[in-house]
C-alpha cells in the first residue's frame, strides 16, 4: 500500500515511464512538410551571412582599389607630362656664375630633348604675348586631343609664360654633375590643362631665377606604419542551447591575464586629401578569453540505495554538478583598411586625428568553424613628430568583432570587443 | 507520443505538440555527437518543446506560497492512487491545470528536481513546489472521487 508521498510518486511514474501511444497516420507527412521549409530558410540565412561577408570583403576591395589608383593616378599624369603652370626662366641671369644652383640630368635623352625644347621656346619668347598665350592654349589643346603625343615633351616645359620678357634671349640652365640642390620650386604644378588656357596670363614672379626640377611623383606618396596594440577585452557570452546541459554559474574571468590579448599592424598610408588619408595594412591579432561554469548532465553518476522495508528499496539517483574551465585563444592574420580623418591639418606640433575601417580576418587557431572574422575598429589618434621622417602615433582604439565565434568548449557563443592602445611609428619617406 | 499526451491537454494537442517536437529533432539532429544517447536526447527535446508550447499557449502562473501549498498537500491522503487503466489515469493527469500538469509531469514522471523546473519554465522554485504539491493534491481528490482508495501489493 502506498503510504508515502515518494510511494505514490514512483507509482505513477511506473505507469507513465514507458507509456506509449501512436500518433496519427499522416504525422510523418505533416512533419516533413515543415521541415523543408525551415531548412530553407536557414539555407538562406546562411546565405545572408555569406553575403554580409561579402560585402565586407568587397567594401575592403573597394577601399584597396580606391587606395591603388588614387595612388597610381599621379604617375599617368607624370607619363602623360601633362602640361603645367610653371613659367620658363628668365633669360636675364646669362651668366653661369650667377646662376645660384645646379641641377642634375641623368638621362641623355632627356636633355637633349629638352634642349630642343628650349630652342623652340626661346623662339617663341621672342615673339608677342599673345602669341605665346595662343600657343599656350594649342598647346593644352594638343594636349587634350591627342596625349600619345605629348610624352616627348618634358614636364614644366610645354608651355612658354606670356610674361617671358622678349628683350632678353633664353639661356640654358648650367648642367653639372654637382650634388642635387633643387632649390626653391618657383610654382607647383597645375594639373588643369583647361583652367590653364582659360587664364589669358599667368603671373609668376620673374624675381626668381633659379632653376627648378620636378619631382619624379609629384602626387600621393605613401607613407609607410608600424603599430602594436595591446588588447583589453570583454565580450558578450551567449549560452549555446543545449538539451543535454544544464550549465550555472557562468563566470568569466576577471584576471588581467585572462583577458590580454595583442594586435601587431603594418602597412601603407596614402593621403587622399589634406585631411583625410587611407591607411592599408596587414594585421595579426590575438585575443584569449577563459570562463569557468558547472554543468550536470541529466544522467546521474550515481545512485544511493535504501532499504524502505524487506521488500522495497528506494534508490534515488544523484547528479554531481562539476566545476569546467575554458580557455580558448583566438588568433586572426587580417587585411585591414582604414580611412584617417586630420582633425588639426597643417598645424605643428601634435596631430590630432580619427581612424575607423574594417577588418577581414581569416581565424588561424581555435577550434571554430566561422573561420572568417569582419572587424570594426575605430580609435582617436595623437601624433607627434620624432624626425623629419619619423612620427609616433598614439591612439586609443576599440576592435570589435562583427561575428560572434564559437568557445573551445562550443558551449558558448562569443562576440569579443576590446579596447586597447596603438602605439605606432609613422615613416613617410623623403620625396 | 505518449509524452506529448502527457504534456498536452487534450489529444489534439498532443499531436500538435509531437509534430513540433519532431519538425525540431529533424532540425538539430545534426548537432547530436553521441548517437548512443538519441533516444534521450529526443526526449529532451520532446520535453523543451513541451514546455515552449506551454509558454506559447497557456502560461497561466500559479503563483502560490509554498508553505502555504504544502499545507493543502498534507491533508488527509492515506489512499493515494488506485488501480485504474493508464488511459484514465492519464485523462486525469490531462485534467489538471497546466501549470499543474507541467509541474506534476516533470518532477514526478521525467525526474527533473525544482531547481531545473523553476530555470525551465521560469517561475520561482518555490512556485514549482506548491503546484506539484497542488497537482498532488488535485489528483488525490479525484482518485478518492471515483472510488478507489487502495493501491498496494496484493
Amino acid at each position: 500500500m502506498a503510504t508515502t508521498d515518494e510511494e505514490w510518486e514512483r507509482l505513477f511514474r511506473q505507469r507513465f515511464e514507458n507509456y506509449k501511444s501512436e500518433p496519427d497516420e499522416d504525422a510523418l507527412e505533416h512533419i516533413l512538410s515543415h521541415v523543408k521549409p525551415v531548412s530553407a530558410g536557414k539555407s538562406s540565412a546562411r546565405w545572408k551571412k555569406r553575403l554580409g561577408s561579402g560585402l565586407v570583403a568587397l567594401g575592403i576591395l573597394a577601399l584597396l582599389l580606391f587606395s591603388l589608383w588614387q595612388y597610381l593616378l599621379p604617375t599617368a599624369a607624370d607619363r602623360s607630362k601633362l602640361p603645367t603652370g610653371i613659367s620658363a626662366r628668365s633669360t636675364k641671369n646669362t651668366n653661369p656664375a650667377e646662376v645660384p644652383s645646379t641641377y642634375r640630368v641623368t638621362d641623355p635623352a632627356a636633355l637633349t630633348a629638352e634642349k630642343r625644347l628650349s630652342r623652340e621656346r626661346a623662339e617663341v619668347v621672342g615673339e608677342p604675348s599673345d602669341q605665346r598665350v595662343a600657343m599656350n592654349r594649342r598647346t593644352v589643346l594638343r594636349c587634350l586631343l591627342a596625349p600619345e603625343i605629348i610624352p616627348d615633351i618634358p614636364a614644366g616645359e610645354n608651355i612658354v609664360s606670356a610674361l617671358s620678357s622678349t628683350a632678353h634671349p633664353i639661356s640654358e640652365p648650367e648642367r653639372t654633375w654637382a650634388q642635387p640642390d633643387f632649390g626653391p620650386i618657383v610654382a607647383r604644378p597645375v594639373h588643369a590643362p583647361l583652367l590653364m588656357a582659360a587664364l589669358p596670363n599667368v603671373r609668376i614672379s620673374s624675381t626668381d631665377h633659379t632653376p627648378t626640377v620636378e619631382p619624379d611623383r609629384p602626387g600621393i606618396k605613401p607613407s609607410f606604419f608600424t603599430s602594436v596594440m595591446p588588447l583589453y577585452t570583454f565580450r558578450q557570452l551567449t549560452p549555446s542551447r543545449q538539451d543535454e546541459i544544464v550549465m550555472e554559474k557562468i563566470r568569466p574571468a576577471t584576471a588581467l591575464s585572462a583577458r590580454t590579448g595583442w594586435r601587431v599592424q603594418a602597412g601603407a598610408e596614402w593621403a587622399l586629401s589634406r585631411t583625410f588619408g587611407l591607411r592599408v595594412g596587414v594585421v595579426y591579432q590575438q585575443l584569449q578569453q577563459q570562463l569557468t561554469y558547472t554543468a550536470r548532465a541529466l544522467r546521474s553518476d550515481s545512485s544511493k540505495v535504501e532499504w524502505i522495508d524487506p521488500q522495497t528499496m528506494k534508490v534515488t539517483p544523484l547528479y554531481r554538478s562539476q566545476e569546467h574551465q575554458v580557455k580558448t585563444t583566438w588568433q586572426y592574420a587580417a587585411i585591414s583598411a582604414e580611412g584617417r580623418l586630420q582633425l588639426n591639418p597643417g598645424k605643428a606640433g601634435l596631430r590630432h586625428y580619427l581612424a575607423a575601417g574594417g577588418s577581414l580576418g581569416f581565424l588561424i587557431s581555435g577550434r571554430s568553424r566561422q573561420n572568417w572574422q569582419p572587424i570594426a575598429q575605430a580609435s582617436y589618434g595623437i601624433e607627434r613628430q620624432l624626425t623629419q621622417q619619423v612620427r609616433l602615433q598614439v591612439e586609443p582604439g576599440i576592435v570589435y568583432n562583427l561575428r560572434s565565434i564559437s568557445d573551445n568548449s562550443r558551449c558558448f557563443s562569443v562576440r569579443p570587443y576590446s579596447y586597447g592602445l596603438v602605439i605606432g611609428l609613422h615613416w613617410q619617406p623623403s620625396i | 507520443m505518449g509524452l506529448c499526451r502527457r504534456y498536452a491537454r487534450s489529444q489534439q494537442e498532443a499531436e500538435d505538440m509531437f509534430h513540433e517536437g519532431f519538425i525540431r529533432i529533424f532540425q538539430q539532429i545534426h548537432t547530436v555527437e553521441q548517437p548512443a544517447r538519441l533516444i534521450h536526447w529526443m526526449k529532451r527535446v520532446m520535453v523543451n518543446t513541451a514546455i515552449n508550447w506551454y509558454h506559447k499557449h497557456h502560461h497561466e502562473q500559479f503563483e502560490t506560497d509554498y508553505e502555504e501549498a504544502w499545507e493543502t498537500s498534507n491533508t488527509d491522503h492515506t489512499d493515494l492512487l488506485a488501480r485504474i487503466s493508464t488511459e484514465e489515469l492519464l485523462m486525469l493527469v490531462q485534467d489538471l491545470a497546466d501549470g499543474y500538469r507541467m509541474v506534476f509531469n516533470l518532477y514526478v514522471i521525467d525526474g527533473y528536481s525544482h531547481l531545473e523546473i523553476a530555470r525551465m519554465m521560469g517561475i520561482s522554485e518555490g512556485t514549482s513546489k506548491s503546484q506539484l504539491a497542488r497537482a498532488k493534491d488535485v489528483l488525490k481528490q479525484k482518485l478518492k472521487k471515483m472510488g478507489v482508495f487502495s493501491y498496494g501489493h496484493y
